[in-house]
């Protein structure tokens, strides 16, 4: 495999793998190291793989083993196996190889999706997620409260969820 | 839903809030310099790898070398100062000169109000940082202020200039003609004084600005260059005026002030800057075909906290959560200005960037305590 191959595929897909990883793991600290230590396996071994397999679920494959090893040197108890599960089936719709294209990926699509969210529900995901403020930040600015905002962050994630599926396609699993 | 599909979204979420909108430039250059090594241990931070060279040893010179030596340098010196005093006025040869377009370019507001930057003629040379020797997260061209090292302990204002998507390069061989096509690379290539006090630095990226390793930037820069916190400013345009304003949104209590100028982006987010937000003038061509004047209004409105009517064009500042026309020049303690102009479509930084009241402004912001 070449060199330009290879910057193609960190291109393509480095962050599906960050994204990835920030959904398995329950820090973000960790993620940008692993992520590189993802592409240094695909580095050396991406030469084994089928031309006509998913790269990117491949990496995910990796990223999973990554993020597990991470989990058991801190010996503690990571997701549960419907989780890994159900995380792995959103990704797999969400960066499908046809649906790598630059503009139709589950990253432009949730762009797009934040767009249409009601006004209450938009302000609660650029506080916390966008601006970066940690939850009682968020809540203070917002006049509302920690537990009221979570409810509204799930509400957020659950519409997201939804208009992504239907702007990349696919039906809700 | 469940547990795992929140956990799916908010991974998505959280890589869109970490990364704005562009793509994370450090992330493929790091893993591109990583992948040329031998096999690392987990877990082990990969950072390219800078080159230092030996020193050479150091041996004795005999005393006739020295001689000849200084009279070589004396006799080299005393034939430039003769031709420079001929040629004075003349660019240096690294930087192409390119006139000035002020005289042709649509005027941001009625010509009698606005002071034009005037060309001098010593033209400042940048120093060239390219992406290869690993001291920074980008390529770039850093114009040092010309009494730098004079006068110990000083520390410098700092311009962080971000070009727009079509001058996206390699930050290497194509630092140079992407960066003085406009903007102050221009204005120092054509000589001005503007920027005496001021260390300029633009960077080049291969992609989308991307807000983290903007500021890892800033951070590298502080370690290499003597430069005063409480004066670091940004000015963008286009793309790089999107990434200041999503810097300004997430790590505005770094900078002074900002200098947005047709800021692009996907969409300009409804909640405030977090406290303390940098001082703002923002630019945008109200008949932009290339990105909604709208985005910056809706930026601007968040900014000062005080709505800018729909249709606003011309100059506005907010005193007391008020916009209002700016008439004659800002004051230092404006913290809100907005610059609509008419006619330029998207290229609004040829005006933007040859009015003089603009950088004026600019330099006499401080960041808030």
């Amino acid at each position: 495999m070449s060199d330009r191959d290879f910057e193609t595929l960190v291109r393509d897909h480095h962050r599906m793998v960050l994204a990835y990883l920030r959904s398995l793991l329950p820090v973000q600290a960790p993620v940008e190291d692993l992520a590189q230590d993802c592409f240094l396996v695909a580095h050396r071994r991406l030469g084994e793989i089928d031309p006509g397999r998913d790269a990117g679920r491949w990496l995910r494959g990796v990223a999973r083993m990554k993020a597990l090893e991470w989990w058991r040197t801190r010996r503690a108890q990571p997701l549960d196996d419907h989780a890994l599960a159900q995380i792995e089936s959103r990704y797999d719709g969400w960066f499908a190889e046809q649906a790598d294209d630059e503009h139709h990926d589950a990253l432009s699509a949730l762009q797009t999706c934040l767009q249409r969210l009601g006004d209450l529900l938009r302000k609660a995901v650029e506080s916390h997620y966008l601006a970066g403020r940690p939850l009682a930040e968020a809540a203070q600015l917002l006049g509302s409260t920690e537990v009221a905002l979570k409810k509204r962050l799930q509400r957020a994630r659950e519409e997201l969820a939804v208009c992504i599926d239907r702007r990349l396609g696919r039906r809700s699993p | 839903m469940t547990p795992g599909d929140h956990r799916a979204v908010e991974g998505l979420l959280q890589e869109l809030g970490r990364a704005g909108p562009g793509l994370d430039v450090s992330f493929v250059a790091r893993v591109l310099a990583a992948a040329g090594e031998p096999p690392l241990a987990p877990r082990v931070a990969v950072r390219p790898r800078v080159v230092r060279r030996a020193a050479p040893r150091r041996r004795s010179t005999p005393w006739w070398r020295v001689a000849a030596a200084a009279l070589l340098v004396a006799g080299l010196a005393l034939a430039a100062t003769v031709w420079y005093e001929g040629h004075s006025g003349s660019s240096a040869p690294t930087v192409p000169a390119v006139p000035l377009p002020s005289a042709t370019a649509p005027a941001v507001a009625p010509a009698a109000t606005v002071a034009r930057v005037v060309p001098v003629v010593v033209p400042r040379a940048p120093q060239l940082i390219p992406l290869s020797s690993g001291s920074a997260s980008y390529g770039y061209a850093c114009w040092l202020p010309p009494a730098l090292g004079q006068e110990p302990g000083r520390r410098w204002p700092l311009l962080l200039f971000l070009h727009g998507l079509k001058e996206r390069g390699n930050g290497e061989d194509q630092l140079v003609p992407a960066l003085v096509k406009y903007g102050p690379g221009r204005l120092l290539a054509d000589g001005t004084r503007l920027f005496d006090e001021v260390l300029v630095v633009a960077p080049q990226s291969p992609a989308h600005w991307e807000r983290i390793t903007l500021v890892a930037f800033l951070t590298q820069l502080q370690k290499r260059y003597p430069i005063d916190p409480a004066r670091l400013y940004l000015v963008g345009i286009s793309d790089g005026g999107g990434a200041s304003w999503w810097t300004a949104l997430a790590n505005g209590n770094l900078l002074a002030g900002i200098v947005p100028i047709c800021g692009a982006g996907s969409w300009a987010p409804t909640v405030p800057f977090r406290a303390p937000a940098p001082a703002c003038w923002a630019v945008h061509g109200a008949d932009d075909p290339v990105v909604p004047p709208d985005w910056t209004r809706s930026w601007m409105t968040l900014h000062a906290g005080a709505t800018v009517a729909a249709m606003a064009t011309g100059e506005w500042v907010c005193r007391g959560k008020i916009w209002q026309p700016l008439v004659g020049d800002p004051r230092p303690s404006d913290r809100h200005l907005l610059s609509m102009p008419t006619g330029t479509g998207h290229d609004s930084w040829t005006a933007a960037c040859a009015d003089l009241r603009l950088w004026q402004w600019l330099f006499a912001q401080r960041k808030n305590p």
